[in-house]
């Protein structure tokens, strides 16, 4: 291509996203699906290596090209799917969601990356604010609080890195200092990892069927991209990652609204991911990225057949959900197709992607490891592969009204479909473009007879176990019970002696000045959840001042 | 949970189970015309991920359900205090 036209491949999306509010309809659509298919162009098409252009460097290798094409494609089928949408700001939240995401990954010094982290939780908290979803405010907020806490330790370990003198181009960390720990820190909260991995059923699940399939994309995958640039290698990624697998698997067991089925499982394929990056080694490390190159695309599919049901019945729980493959053929078609591919089903791309992290492992004769990836690829079947289709268009018929998704909705999933299978056909063209260009076989015949009984025996199990995976009108606590109940009773309980003082004051001075009560009240969680704005108003202040703490360390 | 009491369980077809009894019988059948890996044991063992990945998912069930026992909530539990706090 043309020098003239080495732009980064966020900018499209970036110009898009702050037009499309002030366009006009017909445009707008145009627009919202331009921005997305001009930036895969540039992805696909900008030469390998460091690319200056408009003052800052580009760094396009291997291991960026894959996640940048993944995020541009999911974008493009964002934006087409949410074609009807198009009035609301969460397609242009999107756009800038994926443009933070392609920003950070072609990113090649450290302060760029952190500008697109901040950016990624600014645009998701707009693509959540924009949802009709009535709990979208509460949850966008958390998940703002959370990620700017997050940035925050990034940023904290950023700064300790550059004062021993490489805060510039992002490289390997070797975890020899706080400085790499809080990095890898401020990176496993963006990757959904424990202790706090209840962000991502918390959040993503209330925002709008398409802002869900921006936000499914970009956040944790933008982090497993910075596990697999710098901290590939270290022990501990692999057990984190066993446990998200796990952690992901048992939740979405037990949960009953379809799209935080769907979140959980999001954490449980990061964990696989996490796990590639933990053992390190080249197989291991493109079996993580082309995993989360087919994850983008499967779960992004797997959402949008979610949303198009919630569009069309308005409903979310499996408790009321079901029977719905007679009214909605298509969309049960390229929901199941994604759900094989999420189960790592033969013919699919998770099969020639995971296939690659599980081989690792057992490479390097790590057993407790392969053990428990491979019971968890039997879980993955069971947890989304099964229960997600079944509940939601089989099971019981419970005479919903429904329709088939709307045209645009069955393109995006058409097309989306096609791309989880068409690398499990002919995987070769995406082994190529893995990082290392792995030669692997994954259509070896031992391992897939073994992964056949594997699958087929855990589907087995599901249909036997059926009674007792009925599901409830529950949800399931996690550590965010600690900030959305521990956390306000006890500031509750401590600020009653300032607000009994406040009062006191107030008494004496006269009516005339409530001010210290209400002064105060925002200081309190529980008064901040109260007053949304206030808080918001916080914690973009927050934002900026770590932006500015940012840009005046990379000049000292 | 008042669904889980008044609905009678789902009854899946003949057929289903039919389909089923025929696709676990060729995996299994399948082992014999393939080399096998051995690099941990049980691995070149007949029914071995058969046998695995069906008790695995009996335990995930299982320990699901336990834990469900002490966390699970009616799903309106964060609710109750107006707006989400």
């Amino acid at each position: 291509m043309p020098e003239a036209l080495h732009l980064p491949p966020w900018l499209p999306l970036l110009i898009g996203a702050l037009a499309l509010p002030v366009l006009p309809d017909l445009l707008r659509r145009v627009v919202s699906v331009l921005a997305p298919a001009a930036a895969l162009a540039l992805v696909v098409f900008l030469p390998t290596g460091d690319i200056e252009t408009l003052g800052i460097v580009l760094r396009i290798d291997a291991l960026s090209r894959v996640f940048a094409c993944a995020f541009a494609l999911i974008g493009l089928a964002g934006a087409v799917f949410g074609l009807g949408r198009t009035k609301s700001f969460d397609v242009a939240g999107g756009l800038l969601n994926v443009g933070s995401a392609l920003a950070a990954v072609t990113a090649r010094d450290w302060l760029t990356l952190f500008i697109a982290w901040e950016l990624l939780a600014v645009s998701s908290l707009i693509v959540l604010w924009s949802s009709d979803s009535p709990k979208a405010k509460g949850a966008g907020l958390r998940y703002f609080l959370l990620h700017a806490g997050g940035g925050a330790v990034l940023l904290v370990g950023l700064v300790l890195h550059g004062a021993s003198g490489s805060w510039g181009e992002i490289t390997t960390m070797p975890l020899d200092g706080p400085a790499s720990w809080w990095v890898l820190a401020g990176v496993l909260i963006n990757a959904g990892a424990p202790p706090l991995s209840a962000w991502v059923a918390d959040a993503y699940p209330e925002a709008s069927p398409s802002g869900t399939v921006f936000l499914s994309a970009c956040t944790t995958k933008t982090a497993v991209y910075v596990l697999l640039r710098c901290f590939t290698g270290n022990d501990v990624l692999i057990w984190i990652g066993l446990w998200m697998v796990f952690y992901g698997i048992v939740y979405a067991l037990l949960e009953n609204d379809m799209r935080r089925i769907l979140a959980y499982s999001i954490v449980n394929q990061v964990g696989f991911m996490v796990c590639g990056a933990g053992i390190g080694t080249e197989l291991a490390i493109a079996g993580a990225a082309g995993h989360a190159f087919a994850h983008i695309l499967y779960k992004g599919l797997l959402l949008m057949s979610a949303g198009a049901v919630l569009e069309v019945t308005g409903k979310r729980k499996c408790t009321e959900l079901g029977g719905l493959w007679r009214a909605m053929p298509w969309t049960m078609t390229c929901g199941t197709i994604g759900a094989l591919a999420i189960s790592a089903f033969p013919l699919t791309s998770g099969f020639v992607t995971k296939s690659l992290v599980t081989s690792a492992a057992e490479k390097q004769q790590l057993a407790v490891p392969w053990f428990l990836l491979t019971a968890a690829s039997a879980g993955v079947f069971l947890h989304a592969g099964i229960k997600f289709p079944w509940f939601v268009f089989f099971h019981r018929d419970r005479g919903l009204k429904a329709t088939e998704a709307a045209w645009p909705a069955r393109i995006a999933m058409g097309a989306v479909a096609l791309g989880c299978i068409l690398p499990g056909i002919w995987a070769a063209p995406l082994h190529a473009r893995l990082p290392g260009a792995p030669t692997y076989h994954a259509y070896e015949s031992g391992h897939l007879v073994a992964h056949l009984q594997l699958l087929l025996f855990a589907g087995l199990a599901f249909f036997v176990a059926l009674p007792f995976l009925e599901r409830t009108r529950t949800l399931t606590l996690d550590t965010d019970w600690l900030w959305r109940r521990l956390g306000p009773a006890v500031v509750d309980a401590f600020s009653g002696p300032w607000r009994l003082a406040g009062q006191g004051v107030d008494a004496v001075v006269g009516a005339g000045s409530k001010t210290l009560t209400s002064w105060l009240s925002p200081l309190t969680v529980s008064g901040m959840g109260r007053r949304l704005e206030t808080g918001a108003l916080w914690l973009g202040l927050l934002l900026l001042l770590q932006l500015v703490i940012g840009l005046m360390t990379r000049s000292a | 949970m008042s669904d889980k009491q008044s609905l009678p369980p789902v009854k899946l077809p003949r057929v289903f189970w039919l389909v089923t009894a025929v696709l676990l019988t060729l995996s299994l059948v399948g082992w014999f015309f393939v080399k096998h890996h051995d690099t941990f044991p049980g691995q070149n063992v007949f029914g071995f991920d058969a046998a695995y990945g069906f008790l695995t998912c009996v335990a995930m069930i299982a320990g699901a359900k336990l834990l469900g026992k002490v966390i699970q909530r009616p799903d309106d539990y964060y609710d109750a205090g107006g707006e989400d706090a």
